[in-house]
Order: structure tokens, then sequence, then C-alpha cells
């Protein structure tokens, strides 16, 4: 807590793919360099969770949607966001 | 109940890590996040017959997912707040140090952003989604997504420069020590 660390490693492949990411196009006042962090450290951030691709218990419990029940399946998968259901929520005209 | 039909969770898997990751961006919570994705291909799954074939499934499975949320969250309003640091929880693989610091403000900064701005920003700027999209998953007008995107974008550049005035003092690294554990490399 008292001390900080000096971050010194050397630029890595990040730092390639800050400078490399395609910025959104702009046309407002904000400083174009910061937009230009913003978008990719935007796109960095989110990829990092897609590219760890499909965890396993999305696998199984797909396997599983196809060849039982939604009953059986909900049931042993309900979770923190169970009661899911009710009624449907889809577009929300 | 539905017929199984191998192209439609195929589909599914297809749009799950991009549905993590959207997720992520609303809970700041990995495991939550995992949840709120298993609930919202549950609640998919058991209304197929209201998805339009020929339709984009992974929008409609954003919308669904965010409508959880969004009724999740009105529940549980105060655990869900998301301040400094839990960002930094949710990432396993952090990027080289060099750049950690400043990912650490950037994930700090999003997160302190209105949770409307936010999921438009991301749906536009990280999922890739049309403005339109975009406003048909929040159920809003597309106006009403570019105003938050605008804001969402001019806010972040607000609290990161104001982080990078520090940039002389020992506040940056001590701020990301206390916000990033990261007082523990080595």
């Amino acid at each position: 807590m008292n001390d900080h660390n000096k971050p010194t490693g050397p630029k890595g492949p990040m730092a390639g793919a800050m400078q490399g990411a395609t910025p959104h196009k702009r046309k407002s006042s904000l400083n174009r360099e910061t937009q230009i962090k913003i978008g990719s450290q935007l796109q960095i951030t989110y990829n990092e969770v897609v590219n760890q691709g499909v965890p396993d218990r999305f696998v199984q419990l797909l396997r599983r949607l196809e060849t039982e029940s939604i009953e059986d399946v909900a049931g042993a998968h309900s979770g923190e966001f169970a009661g899911a259901k009710e009624s449907p929520d889809d577009k929300g005209s | 109940m539905s017929s199984p039909n191998p192209s439609v969770s195929e589909a599914m898997l297809r749009a799950v890590p991009s549905l993590r990751a959207f997720a992520i961006s609303l809970c700041g919570n990995v495991d939550r996040a995992d949840d709120l994705v298993q609930e919202t291909l549950l609640r998919a799954w058991a209304n197929l017959n209201s998805f339009e074939p020929g339709t984009n499934m992974s929008a409609w499975l954003f919308t669904i997912l965010r409508n959880l949320f969004r009724s999740e969250y009105r529940k549980r309003r105060r655990e869900v707040a998301d301040g400094d640091g839990s960002y930094a929880e949710t990432l396993k693989t952090q990027p080289e140090q060099a750049s950690r610091v400043e990912f650490e403000e950037f994930r700090t900064a999003l997160a302190k952003l209105p949770q409307d701005q936010r999921e438009a920003l991301v749906l536009v700027g990280a999922s890739g989604f049309s403005y339109e999209e975009a406003a048909g998953i929040c159920g809003c007008a597309v106006g009403t997504i570019k105003s938050r995107v605008n804001r969402a974008r001019t806010r972040l550049a607000e609290l990161m420069s104001i982080e990078s005035i520090d940039d002389f003092g020992p506040d940056r690294e001590l701020k990301a020590v206390l916000s990033g554990g990261g007082g523990s490399n080595g």
C-alpha cells in the first residue's frame, strides 16, 4: 500500500494492438488521441473475454437442451438469475 | 417443448463469447455474467417460437440478456454497484504490465458510466451492432442510442484525461495497485 510498482515491462503485443486498432470515425471535438485510445481499449477489453471462447458449461447446457426437456434442464440449472420461466422478455416493444 | 434443432443451438453457441463479454460489461463480475448468459440461453430456448427466423439471432439473445439483467438489477440494485476495482477481478489474463495501468484506468472509467451509456457504447463500439440494432436491443430510439454513445465517449474521455493529468505523480501507479491488487507482481 505504501509502495508503488512502476510498470517496467517492455512494450508488448498490446501496445501494437492499440496502435493498430481502427478507431471509429469521429466528428466531435473530443481529443482524437483520446478517442482512439477509448475505442481500442474498449475493443481489447471486450475481446479478452470473447477470445476465451465458449466455456464447457454452455456446450453441455445446449447439448442437454437438444435431448432433454427444458423443464428438466432449467430445473437442474436454476442459478442466480433463475425465474426464467415467466413471461418471455423478447424484443422490448 | 421445442423440437431439437442443432442449427439453433449452434447459432446460440456462436453467440456465447460475445454474450459473455456483454454480460461482464453489465455485471462487472464473471460468475454472475455466466449465470446471466445461462439464464439467457434457457429463456431463449424456452421461447424459440418468438424468434423470427432469418433475423439476427445474436441481437435477439442480447435483447433477452439485457432484459434479464434489467429485471434482476432492479431487485438487487445495491449489490450491483460496480465500483473501482471490480473490473480488475473479472479478467484472469492481464495485459502487459506497461499497459496494465492504462487498462485499469479504462475499466474503472467504464464502470463509472451510467448503465444506459455503458451498454450503448459496448453494443456499438465493441459488439459490432449498428445503431439500429442497438436501439432494438435496448428498446429505444436510434437517436437515443447515438446520444448515449456520444455522452459515453465524452465522459470516458473526461475521466481518462483527468487521470492522465496525474501522470507526474505517484497516484497513477498507486491507484493501479489499490484497484488491481497489483502489488504482488513478480
